[in-house]
């Protein structure tokens, strides 16, 4: 049977594509446009799947896919038992704390308010810091919440940070720094060994000293 | 019709499904016996404080409790080898070698219910206690793999590691037991990245660095004890290696070096202390077989003794089994008959004849003789009997 590599949709999936042409693997399927979820390679060794990134790390841990990519910082979200195998170094982004440079604390609001889409990686940092969070679960538009009077502060990723600027938010504590790692089912890298470690080592070289 | 939904990660087992876990957990149980394990049976309720110091917070968090008339915690059974550690004081002589299987539930409070996990977890395992030393691992060991040949399963490793590799190197580093914890996170997920942070931020000893951030990659079939022995210095740790070799060479010479492989970075469970074991299949991505030494555990119950076993989880067991089509079809019964009168002596004389001969004989309640037929064609019965009264007419039926 083939090894089913599942990827993370958009601009993930294109980098994928393009560090497995580098390792002789032959996936121009991949960049086609196309509505499949379900593609494989020229040479048939391979199968892939087309998820959410934040369902990548579930197919892995499950099985249903022996290997696939996927952001650190999904993968601290999510915290499914998987091996975390290599860092691919690109997609990089910070995971951090934003709000206003200055805030101003309300009688009423002596626990900390925190807008995110990463409510897990947000509830254990301010565990770890002993401080009291009411955690307000948003699913975009992040920025927004210190802004509209939602939220004290945001966990987010940030990029160029242009939207925090643009919004008048700046970046008050970095918890991560978070890239594209390969991750691997536990079970698989074991039973299909001969398979799977020559990729791991191609993927690993062909990322070598790239930024 | 009223349907019913169940609390999540809790299951029925319909005949199907019912058939197939009795044919597996007997071929398991016949293979214990044969080893001469003895079967015993754990109370489903203890007191909560049995476990409160015993185990890890994450542990203890994870237990399904309730209180009692008296007020005192109790638990739903969480792990049947702490129980079998805590049977063992005060009922077993802790001076002999005592070998003993189980086929139970356990229970595991989860609040996440996306989990791959279950609530209720069936798991057929086995305990060796008493002063066994290697000769214990290599009998695990070897029942693993005869146990998992046993079931029907192919293509299943058994991966071998020992904790105390670990245990050396960072005794030697000196960590304490928080940033232990931290690294064993990194050390299981083969985080190397994460690893490579950590040490950053402790300021660790180049000659430590290099053996923590090599602990992911020791893993495979061939060399990697070779390797293991370089990367480090320590007395527990070499003895360590120097025990894995011993078990691997045993199980080699045995003809079964295949189905085994290392990995020193496996650093699984709440109280295992030397080996660790866990059986993978090349059809299920979770581990089908857990298990390991947990030398300290039964002193902490007051019954001093080593111990090493394992267990198997039944239901991914059994769906590794039907990945790989290997389970069975519940058999039909081999007469059904129906009594066309009232029901008489003769009728309960003729199916005790049946099933003292190895018949297994099914009653139906049908009117006609055509209801009675189409019914054993549609179940694959082979024989249909018809008593009107005392008499009775048995036709063939074919499929």
């Amino acid at each position: 049977m083939q090894l089913t590599f599942a990827l993370a949709k958009g601009r993930l999936a294109e980098k994928v594509a393009e560090i497995l042409t580098q390792c002789g693997i032959d996936c121009s399927t991949l960049t086609a446009p196309t509505r499949k979820l379900v593609l494989f390679d020229k040479d048939g060794k391979y199968r892939f799947i087309f998820v959410k990134p934040a369902d990548v790390p579930t197919y892995i841990e499950r099985g249903v896919a022996d290997i696939g990519v996927v952001g650190k910082d999904t993968l601290v979200e999510e915290n499914k038992d998987v091996y975390e195998m290599a860092d691919l170094k690109f997609g990089a982004c910070r995971m951090c704390v934003a709000g206003y440079p200055e805030r101003k604390n309300a009688v009423t609001s002596n626990c900390l308010r925190v807008a995110s889409k990463y409510v897990n990686t947000a509830r254990n940092f301010f565990l770890t810091k002993g401080v009291n969070v009411d955690i307000i679960k948003l699913n975009g538009s992040v920025e927004l919440g210190p802004v509209i009077g939602l939220s004290d502060v945001i966990v987010d990723i940030v990029e160029s940070g242009k939207t925090l600027e643009a919004n008048g938010l700046v970046i008050l504590e970095e918890i991560f720094r978070s890239s594209a790692r390969l991750i691997v089912n536990k079970a698989s890298l074991k039973t299909r060994y001969d398979e799977i470690m020559p990729l791991i080592e191609k993927i690993k070289k062909a990322t070598e000293g790239k930024a | 019709m009223k349907k019913f939904q169940l609390p999540y990660g809790v299951q029925d087992y319909l005949p199907q499904e019912c058939y197939n876990k009795e044919l597996v957990e007997n071929k398991l149980s016949e293979v214990f016996y044969k080893c001469g394990y003895e079967r015993v049976e754990t109370s489903a309720l203890e007191y909560f404080d049995l476990f409160d110091g015993i185990l890890p917070p994450s542990a203890i968090n994870k237990m399904f409790k309730m209180t009692d008339s008296d007020g005192s915690l109790l638990v739903l059974r969480p792990d049947t080898t702490l129980q079998i550690c805590r049977m063992a004081a005060g009922n077993l002589d802790t001076g002999e070698i005592n070998r003993l299987y189980y086929c139970e539930n356990s229970f595991e409070f989860l609040t996440d219910n996306s989990t791959a996990r279950t609530r209720e977890f069936a798991q057929v395992g086995v305990e060796l206690l008493g002063n066994t030393g290697i000769d214990g691992d290599i009998e695990i060991i070897l029942t693993a793999i005869e146990a998992l040949k046993a079931a029907g399963l192919k293509d299943f490793l058994i991966d071998i590691g020992n904790l105390d590799y670990f245990g050396g190197i960072i005794e030697e580093c000196g960590f304490d037991a928080s940033d232990a914890k931290e690294i064993t996170d990194y050390i299981n997920n083969k985080d190397v990245l994460g690893i490579e942070m950590f040490l950053t931020s402790k300021r660790t000893e180049a000659k430590f660095r290099d053996a923590l951030i090599g602990l992911p990659t020791l893993f495979g079939k061939d060399n990697v004890l070779d390797r293991a022995e370089k990367l480090c210095s320590n007395k527990r740790s070499l003895k360590a290696v120097r025990d894995l070799k011993k078990t691997v060479a045993a199980v080699r010479e045995c003809g079964l070096g295949d189905y085994i492989s290392v990995d020193l970075g496996m650093l699984c469970g709440n109280y295992y202390s030397g080996l660790v074991i866990r059986g993978i299949a090349k059809d299920l991505g979770v581990s089908i077989l857990d298990g390991g030494r947990y030398d300290g555990l039964c002193g902490k119950f007051g019954a001093p003794m080593q111990a090493v076993g394992f267990a198997i989880g039944t239901k991914r067991l059994l769906k590794a089994l039907e990945n790989q089509g290997a389970l069975r079809e519940t058999l039909p019964c081999d007469i059904a008959y129906v009594q066309l009168k009232n029901f008489c002596k003769e009728e309960y004389a003729y199916v005790n004849e049946m099933k003292k001969s190895g018949k297994r004989v099914q009653k139906t309640f049908f009117t006609e003789k055509e209801d009675l037929l189409s019914y054993c064609r549609k179940k694959s019965v082979r024989t249909a009997v018809i008593f009107d009264g005392k008499n009775y007419e048995e036709i063939k039926v074919k499929g």
